[in-house]
C-alpha cells in the first residue's frame, strides 16, 4: 500500500489480483447459471451478484487502476505559469503594472475580501500576457519571488489551510465562470506544495473551467491558451506530488470532477470517461511524457470544439458520451495507422501489455453504465453505420484495398461492435426500455443497423466475443441484417424479432397455465395451499397479459406463497424449454 | 404412486442441497477476503465491500432457504414411504 496516511488508498498488485479473482468468481457463477437451475429466488440473487460485479465491482476496480495509470502518465515538467506570474508579479513586470504596486501591503492584517482582490488583479494582469516572450522566461521558482508578493501568497495559503471555505469562496467565482487570478495563484501555491494535495484538486477544478469557456476571441483567446496551458502545468505538477492513492480519494470530491468534467453535477462514469480520455494519450508511440499529456488534453478539448461549448454545460454527459465513440475506436484502440491484429498482437498501454480486446473491454467497463448506455449505442451506430458505407464505397471503387485500410476499418468495427455489445449488454439489463425504443426506431425507421451489423459481420470476427445477454438480440440483428443484405425482405426485424420473442414466451406461459392439466400435475397442484390453487383458477379462467418478467409479480399479487411462485415458474421454464430453442434456430 | 413420488422428492431434495452447497462454495462469496484495507480502503471501495457482503448474505440466505426446502420434500417423502407401508395400502 502506497505510504499516505490518509484514509484512502490502494495497492495495484494487490488490486490487479483482486480483478483477477474478480473475473475468475464471475465464471464461476456463471456456469451454474448455465447449468440452467429452476430456483427462481437463488438464481435472482445469483444473477444480481453476477450484474453488480460486472457493473460495478469490476469498473470500480478498473477506474481506479485507470486513474492510477493517468496519475503516473501525466507526469512531466512543470508548466510555465510559475514564470509567468513571477514575472508579473514584480521582477520582470513593467514599472506601474499591478502587480508592482502591490509590493509593501499589509498581507496578513488584510481583510480577505482585499487580499483575495489583490490577487485577482494580479492574476488578471497575466493571464493576457500569456504566452510570454522568452525574454519575460527568466525565473523558474518561487524562491524567485518578490517578497511581498511572496508574502501575500503564504498568507492567502496559510488563512486557507485554517479555514476550507475560503477557497469554496474563490473557487466559486472560478467555477462560476471567471477563472479569477485568486485561484490562478492558488494553483501556483498548491504547486509549491504549500496546499495540501486534495485543495491543489479542487483548485485544478477551477482552473480547467476557465479552459473549458465558449471559444474565445482577441485579448480572451490569448486568456484561453493561457489557462489550457495552465491545466495542463497543474496535471503535471499534481503528478508529481500526489499520491495516486489521495487521487483516488480526490474523485469523490465534486470539485475534482468538476476538474475532470467541467461540471460540477456530472456523474461518476462521465468523469470516468474523460480519465479514459486521459488516458488515451498514453498509448501514443511518443513514449514522451509531455506528449502524452498534451495529447490527451487535445482530445479533450478537441471535444468542445467539435460538439460545442454548450455541450459541455447543458448537455454534458452526451457530449462526452459522444466523444467517447468517436474517440475510443478510432484513437485509442488503433492510434496514429497504429496495425496490429485485434485478436493477436498486444498493445502496449500504460505500461502493460494488452490485447485490443482487453483496452476494449477496460475503456468500455470504464465509459459503459446506465446514463451513457443509450446514447453511446445510438452514436456507435450512426459512426459506425457511416464507416461502412464509406467502406463499402471504397472497396467498390477498389477491389483490393491497402492493408492498412483495411486493418484500419477492422479495428474501428470491432470496436465498434464490442462497445455496442457491451452497451447492449447494459441497455438490456439497465434501460431495457430506452434500448428497444432505440432498436425500435433503428429498425422501422431505417435497415442502416441491420447493414452495418452485416457489413460489421462480414469483415469482423464477432461471433465469438458477444457477451450472453446480448445474444439473443444480437442474432435478430444479425438475422435482419443478412436478409437485408440477400436483398429480399427482412424476416425478422430486430425489434419485432424481440418482440415477437417476448411475446411467445409470455403467451405460451398463459396456454400453460389455462391448459393446466400437466401444470397442476407437474406442480402438485393438489398439494399447493389455497391462495395458490385459487391463482392457478383464475389464471385459467381468464389469461392474464403477462410474460415471463411480470408472471412472479401477477403470482404474488394475488397471494401465492413465494415458494410456490419459485416452484411455478420453475416447471414454466421446463415447459418453454422447447420454444426458446425453437426460436434460437429461428434466430439462428 | 407414492414410492415414486417419494424417490422423486429425494431427487429434488438432493438437487437442491447440491445447488445451496455450490452456491457457498463459489468464489464469489470468498472475494471479500480479498479486498481488504490492504488492497484498497477509502469511501468508494467500503461502498463497494459493503455491497459485495450484502450480496453474500443473500446467497447464503438462498442456500439457507434451499436446504430448508430440501429437509421438508426429504420429511414429505418419509412420510409418504411410511404410508405405502401401511397395511392395506398399495
Amino acid at each position: 500500500m502506497p505510504g499516505h496516511a490518509g484514509s484512502v488508498g490502494f495497492d495495484r498488485a494487490r488490486l490487479e489480483y483482486l480483478r483477477a479473482r474478480s473475473l475468475v468468481a464471475l465464471d464461476a457463477a456463471r456456469s451454474i447459471q448455465d447449468d440452467d437451475w429452476h430456483e427462481q429466488e437463488a438464481m435472482a440473487s445469483l444473477r444480481a451478484t453476477i450484474a453488480f460485479v460486472e457493473a460495478v465491482w469490476i469498473p470500480t476496480i478498473d477506474a481506479i487502476l485507470a486513474l492510477d495509470a493517468l496519475t503516473k502518465t501525466v507526469a512531466g515538467t512543470r508548466g510555465g505559469f510559475i514564470e509567468a506570474v513571477v514575472a508579473a508579479a514584480g521582477l520582470g513586470a513593467p514599472p506601474g503594472s499591478v502587480a508592482s504596486s502591490v509590493v509593501g501591503l499589509p498581507f496578513a492584517s488584510m481583510p480577505l475580501a482585499d487580499l483575495l482582490d489583490v490577487l485577482d488583479e494580479i492574476g488578471r494582469d497575466v493571464g493576457p500576457r500569456w504566452p510570454l516572450d522568452a525574454d519575460d522566461r527568466f525565473i523558474t521558482s518561487l524562491d524567485g519571488f518578490d517578497t511581498a508578493v511572496r508574502a501575500q501568497l503564504l498568507e492567502l495559503a496559510r488563512r486557507t489551510r485554517a479555514d476550507p471555505s475560503i477557497i469554496d469562496a474563490v473557487l466559486s467565482d472560478a467555477l462560476g465562470g471567471r477563472a479569477s487570478g485568486a485561484a490562478e495563484l492558488l494553483g501556483l501555491l498548491a504547486a509549491d506544495g504549500h496546499l495540501d494535495s486534495i485543495t491543489t484538486l479542487r483548485v485544478a477544478a477551477a482552473l480547467s473551467v476557465g479552459g473549458a469557456s465558449p471559444r474565445p476571441t482577441g485579448q480572451h483567446q490569448l486568456r484561453h491558451h493561457a489557462i489550457n496551458d495552465i491545466i495542463r502545468g497543474r496535471l503535471d505538477a499534481l503528478a508529481d506530488t500526489i499520491d495516486p492513492a489521495v487521487a483516488l480519494d480526490a474523485l469523490e470530491h465534486p470539485e475534482v470532477r468538476t476538474w475532470l468534467v467541467l461540471d460540477s453535477s456530472i456523474d461518476e462514469t462521465t468523469a470516468a470517461f474523460l480519465l479514459a480520455i486521459g488516458i488515451h494519450g498514453s498509448v501514443a508511440d511518443d513514449p514522451s511524457l509531455a506528449t502524452r499529456s498534451r495529447d490527451a488534453w487535445l482530445a479533450f478539448i478537441d471535444l468542445a470544439e467539435r460538439f460545442g461549448a454548450e455541450r459541455f454545460n447543458d448537455g454534458v454527459a452526451e457530449g462526452l458520451a459522444i466523444g467517447a465513440t468517436v474517440h475510443l475506436p478510432s484513437v485509442v484502440v488503433a492510434r496514429n495507422g497504429l496495425v496490429v491484429d485485434p485478436h493477436d498482437d498486444p498493445i502496449s498501454y500504460a505500461g502493460a501489455e494488452l490485447t485490443a480486446e482487453q483496452l476494449s473491454t477496460l475503456f468500455g467497463s470504464i465509459i459503459v453504465s446506465e446514463p451513457a448506455a443509450a446514447l453511446l449505442l445510438e452514436f456507435v451506430y450512426d459512426t459506425a453505420v457511416d464507416d461502412v458505407r464509406a467502406a463499402v464505397a471504397e472497396q467498390d471503387r477498389r477491389p483490393r484495398r491497402a492493408d492498412v485500410d483495411e486493418d484500419s476499418l477492422r479495428y474501428r468495427l470491432t470496436s465498434a461492435v464490442r462497445i455496442l455489445d457491451l452497451v447492449a449488454d447494459d441497455a438490456i439489463e439497465v434501460q431495457q426500455g430506452r434500448w428497444n425504443d432505440i432498436a425500435r426506431a433503428r429498425a422501422n425507421g431505417t435497415s442502416d443497423l441491420a447493414s452495418f451489423l452485416a457489413a460489421a459481420a462480414s469483415i469482423v470476427p464477432v461471433g465469438g466475443t458477444l457477451a450472453s445477454t446480448s445474444k439473443s438480440l444480437f442474432r435478430a440483428s444479425m438475422t435482419a441484417a443478412k436478409s437485408n443484405v440477400d436483398g429480399d425482405a427482412p424476416t425478422i426485424e430486430l425489434a419485432d424479432g424481440l418482440a415477437e420473442f417476448e411475446t411467445q414466451l409470455g403467451r405460451e406461459i398463459v396456454v400453460s397455465i389455462a391448459g393446466s392439466s400437466s401444470l397442476r400435475e407437474l406442480v402438485g397442484f393438489d398439494q399447493l395451499d389455497e391462495a395458490t390453487r385459487n391463482a392457478l383458477d383464475t389464471i385459467a379462467a381468464d389469461p392474464p397479459d403477462v410474460d415471463v418478467h411480470t408472471l412472479d409479480g401477477f403470482l404474488r399479487d394475488l397471494g401465492v406463497s413465494e415458494r410456490d411462485i419459485g416452484d411455478i415458474l420453475g416447471k414454466v421454464t421446463e415447459l418453454l424449454r422447447p420454444i426458446r430453442l425453437e426460436l434460437d434456430e429461428r434466430l439462428d | 404412486m407414492s414410492t415414486a413420488l417419494a424417490a422423486k422428492y429425494r431427487r429434488r431434495a438432493r438437487s437442491l442441497r447440491t445447488l445451496a452447497d455450490s452456491i457457498e462454495a463459489l468464489p464469489l462469496m470468498q472475494l471479500d477476503a480479498f479486498a481488504g484495507p490492504d488492497t484498497w480502503r477509502g469511501p468508494k471501495p467500503a461502498d463497494r465491500v459493503d455491497r459485495l457482503r450484502h450480496f453474500q448474505q443473500r446467497l447464503h440466505a438462498d442456500a439457507e432457504t434451499l436446504r430448508r426446502r430440501a429437509w421438508w420434500l426429504d420429511q414429505q417423502a418419509d412420510d409418504l414411504e411410511r404410508t405405502a407401508a401401511l397395511p392395506g395400502i398399495a
